[in-house]
């Protein structure tokens, strides 16, 4: 499927070319964000042999018109029904979505954009037991152009609350008893939640990673939520920032390995609560250290009405190769 | 303890489990607290909200605190505890959601929660420097060992190799042996689990198996007949965070509390009003007082108020004290000095005008009673908002604390800091009226309007409005009450709970569970109208009185309301709001009741 590079970040208007060959399969989440139909629109008519539409049966009132539009796109298109509550349901529904892979190698196209980061993690895993080693596999995600639209740098806001913490299914890590916790969290949007997630833990460490190459919006964001993070450090021993790239998976699966050698005494829980291709980076850290386990906060409510716009960039890159397919 | 980096603030709020034994001691007041309850052998739940000081007790109660504050060593302690924190996704992976309902649910969880408790009993006694400070000792823990923990994991399934012990008496190398055995185990089940989650076969598990009785119990007791830790006196197995289990984890961990160990082993439970089911795994469920005794931190703030503030002077006392702040806390936290001459004034007129017209039984009743809310009340007047009210002074940070620690100190904390860094050269020796009411805004604000999302609360939203809506409108509209009866004639005007007259159905009750889990509201019981039982209560968080402009000081009354009046509240907040300012709060919480009785009860 075209170029080998790892990592590549281009206009939508020209991933087709990118793409190039026809794609057997294409997986994508609708969404009540515009930017759900960004790369599905972006390719070729007809470069789609088959999509599967999956949709979190949570959010059905507000997605109904991107998942009408999405199957619109595709003639030969399933839709799967997944759950932002229940990640045992999410996982069944997305494996038996992808059961029927063909024995011979296939050109699939992952759009990781508007899964949930609890649900694009899954997929990872789903993808894993479900495609082969002689599958391709390429992610695409398409950046945002404003998250929390029209709203005041200080009023931001994508989500709010805590519904629950749990372990992503798939990423248990090895949790020693006895030991204490050291926590990364990738910093988004969402200080209160990352303050809820630390009171939680009462972590013996905390590394919080400041995305450094976020929108102008974002970076401003970040200062914020950081400061609203620091007036927690006098409670707590250790509590240091990190920068990281919210757009280079690689690099972000390499910082948190760096955090993780630097506290090995301790049980890593990393909550990636930045964009989903850190939280892939996430993904690719735990496979290369499965004792390090992901976390995911379900949030109460989402910014359903203003969460972003779509912007016109994409980032593309293959599956790495630390996912061994057909295991 | 020293005054050193990163504590510099006196108010820093350190987690219990991080710190040392001196430490401990020097902050920990035990009395004013229901503490004395605790170490008794019996299973004990304690329960009260986040911060309200439960890890402390339980890290005091450790063996290295006790042997301080009992001037004694270890081995003369009339108890011994084992501290077993449950963190957050430790014991609950995700995983186990596949076994919910299969075949082996009980027993692999049960299994999990054992080994898990063992390595940190085994791991406790690095902490004990009687132990470690001990060659003997080495030779009794490679004994333990081989005398009782191979035999124990052999009953099992495991097949540990009895161990040699090593030419150097190495108590820390005899722990660590231990440990790794049992860790071992602990990773054939993790790893069971880990397959579990994306599973392309059925396939069983076929490791090792250990429970409380057959394992757990003889394990503990095995470390007592072989002195590791002190022989003749009760275990007591510290759970701390117990919510943090599973349903069915808490499920097993009732059976455990219904097993009569008392006599060997008593589990100390602290929990949240999270805490899942009092149900066993056979669906029985255990009682108070008959399988277990009640501890409720917040009860205390509730019904003995005099109590939780003299115990956050002492805490106050003790942190300033060992920061080199000889002030005492109300002191450090003065009032604003005009608004209290102002209200001392009011208080005043009340007093000379009770003769005539006193409501209270004394006329400091009616002094201590009206003279804060008729200020309030002479605030809006004039400036159409009560925004200009000071937060501050001890005794309102200490009623806005709501009877948890933790709420008093961290907005300390960030007092502390904020004064600081107005003067920086200085050494903090008091917080300015104006930080102390800023901090306390900003924090009710955060607490608040951070926290439950920030819609216009439209009526007429087709979509079904979600429960953070629900919940915001709620509070919103007992906020709106509150402060309706604060401006109102009534003869108890500091009102921050109501009762419900008739049951919550299923919508009312799950909006009010959602704000007892986000510490919106504190639930308790109160007897009902008719003398018949008992119904619930729910107060606000006096943390939001700064929202509602609400007197945060005194324990006054509870208002009755009816499961109409609440729905209308989360389903209608706005017409409520309309008909508590036009038609006053009697009318509005009981339409079909003009009379003006207002059904005021006072506390117990």
């Amino acid at each position: 499927m075209g170029s080998k590079k790892m990592h590549e970040q281009l206009p939508l208007s020209g991933l087709s070319d990118r793409i190039g060959h026809k794609i057997d399969l294409f997986l994508c989440c609708a969404s009540y964000e515009p930017r759900s139909m960004s790369i599905a629109a972006s390719l070729a008519p007809g470069a789609v042999a088959k999509a599967v539409i999956f949709y979190n049966k949570e959010f059905d009132a507000y997605i109904r018109e991107n998942k009408e539009a999405l199957e619109s796109l595709f003639p030969a298109s399933e839709v799967s029904k997944i759950s932002a509550s229940n990640p045992v349901e999410t996982a069944d529904a997305m494996v038996e979505a992808l059961s029927a892979s063909p024995n011979t190698a296939q050109n699939i196209l992952i759009d990781i954009t508007c899964f949930t980061h609890e649900g694009l993690l899954i997929l990872l895993q789903a993808c894993k037991i479900s495609f082969r080693a002689h599958d391709r596999i390429t992610l695409a995600y398409s950046a945002a152009g404003e998250y929390s639209v029209g709203a005041k740098e200080e009023d931001k806001w994508l989500s709010k609350g805590v519904r629950e913490i749990r372990s992503v299914l798939g990423y248990p890590g090895i949790i020693s008893p006895g030991r204490g916790t050291h926590l990364i969290i990738l910093l988004g949007f969402e200080a209160e939640r990352a303050q809820t997630i630390i009171d939680e833990y009462e972590p013996e460490v905390v590394s919080v990673g400041i995305s450094r190459d976020a929108t102008v919006s974002g970076a401003r964001h970040s200062a914020v939520n950081l400061h609203t993070l620091e007036k927690l450090s006098e409670n707590y021993k250790e509590f240091s920032a990190f920068d990281f790239s919210c757009v280079d998976p690689a690099g972000v699966a390499s910082v948190i390995e760096g955090k993780r050698q630097e506290h090995q005494n301790l049980n890593t829980v990393i909550f990636p609560m930045s964009t989903k291709l850190s939280a892939y980076g996430a993904a690719i850290a735990c496979e290369k250290d499965p004792s390090m386990q992901i976390g995911y906060a379900q949030p109460e409510i989402y910014n359903i009405k203003n969460y972003s716009t779509a912007g016109d960039v994409c980032h593309v890159m293959e599956l790495s190769t630390l996912f061994t397919l057909g295991t | 303890m020293a005054s050193n980096e990163p504590y510099s603030n006196p108010f820093a709020v350190q987690t219990p489990e991080g710190m040392s034994a001196e430490d401990v001691i020097s902050l920990f007041v035990e009395e004013l607290t229901d503490f004395h309850q605790v170490p008794k052998t019996s299973h004990t739940f304690i329960n009260g909200p986040r911060g309200s000081g439960k890890s402390m007790i339980f890290r005091y109660l450790e063996p290295d605190c006790q042997s301080i504050a009992l001037s004694r060593p270890t081995s003369e302690l009339p108890f011994y505890s084992i501290y077993v924190p449950i963190k957050e996704t430790e014991l609950n992976i995700t995983e186990l959601a596949r076994l919910t309902e299969a075949h082996g649910n009980f027993v692999i969880n049960e299994h999990l929660m054992t080994i898990n408790i063992a390595i940190k009993a085994v791991a406790s006694l690095r902490k004990n420097s009687s132990i470690t400070d001990d060659n003997a000792m080495a030779s009794k823990i490679w004994t333990f060992y081989n005398a009782s923990v191979v035999p124990l994991l052999r009953q099992g399934g495991a097949d540990p190799a009895p161990a040699l012990p090593p030419l150097e008496e190495d108590a820390d190398a005899a722990i660590t042996h231990i440990e790794n055995t049992l860790l071992e185990i602990y990773a054939v089940v993790l790893g069971y689990l880990r397959r579990l989650a994306f599973p392309n076969a059925q396939f069983s598990y076929s490791g090792p198996l250990y429970g409380y009785l057959d394992f757990l119990k003889p394990f503990l007791k095995g470390m007592r007949s072989h002195e590791l830790i002190p022989p003749a006196v009760p275990i007591f197995l510290l759970i701390d965070d117990a919510d943090n289990l599973n349903l069915e984890q808490t499920k097993i961990l009732n059976t455990w509390v219904s097993y009569r160990t008392t006599k060997d082993i008593s589990l100390k439970l602290s929990v949240q009003q999270t805490y899942k089911t009092f149900k066993t795994a056979t669906s029985k469920t255990i009682d108070n007082p008959h399988d277990f005794s009640m501890v409720n931190i917040y009860d205390i703030y509730t019904s003995q108020k005099n109590k939780y503030r003299s115990r956050v002077e002492k805490i106050v006392e003790k942190r300033l004290r060992l920061h080199g702040i000889n002030v005492p806390p109300h002191e450090f936290f003065p009032p604003d000095v005009s608004q209290e001459k102002a209200i001392a004034a009011i208080k005043e007129k009340y007093k000379a005008d009770w003769e005539k017209n006193g409501r209270g039984a004394r006329p400091q009743d009616d002094a201590d009673r009206y003279a804060r809310p008729d200020y309030i009340k002479g605030l809006r007047g004039s400036s159409k908002s009560g925004s200009t009210y000071s937060y501050s002074g001890f005794d309102q940070l200490v009623h806005v604390s709501s009877g948890v620690i933790r709420y008093f100190l961290e907005p300390a904390s960030l007092m502390f800091a904020l004064q600081k860094s107005l003067k920086p050269a200085r050494q903090v020796t008091r917080i300015e009226p104006g930080v102390q009411n800023r901090v306390i805004r900003e924090q009710a604000d955060e607490f608040l309007f951070d926290q439950l999302e920030k819609l216009a609360r439209d009526e007429d939203d087709p979509t079904a409005p979600n429960r953070i809506r629900k919940l915001r409108n709620l509070i919103d509209g007992l906020g709106a009450l509150f402060q309706g009866i604060l401006l109102s004639s009534a003869a108890e005007r500091r009102v921050f709970s109501v009762a419900m007259s008739d049951a919550p159905d299923d919508d009312v009750r799950a909006i009010f569970d959602l704000g007892v889990k986000h510490g919106y509201f504190h639930r308790s019981t109160i007897g009902n109208k008719e003398g018949t039982g008992r119904t619930d209560l729910y107060i606000l968080s006096r943390r939001l009185a700064p929202v509602y402009t609400l007197d945060p000081t005194g324990f006054a009354g509870y208002k009755w309301v009816t499961n109409d009046f609440v729905r209308q509240a989360i389903f209608s907040p706005k017409r409520l709001a309309r008909l508590i300012k036009d038609r006053g709060v009697d009318q509005a919480v009981d339409p079909a009741q003009p009379t003006l009785f207002d059904g005021l009860e006072k506390d117990a």
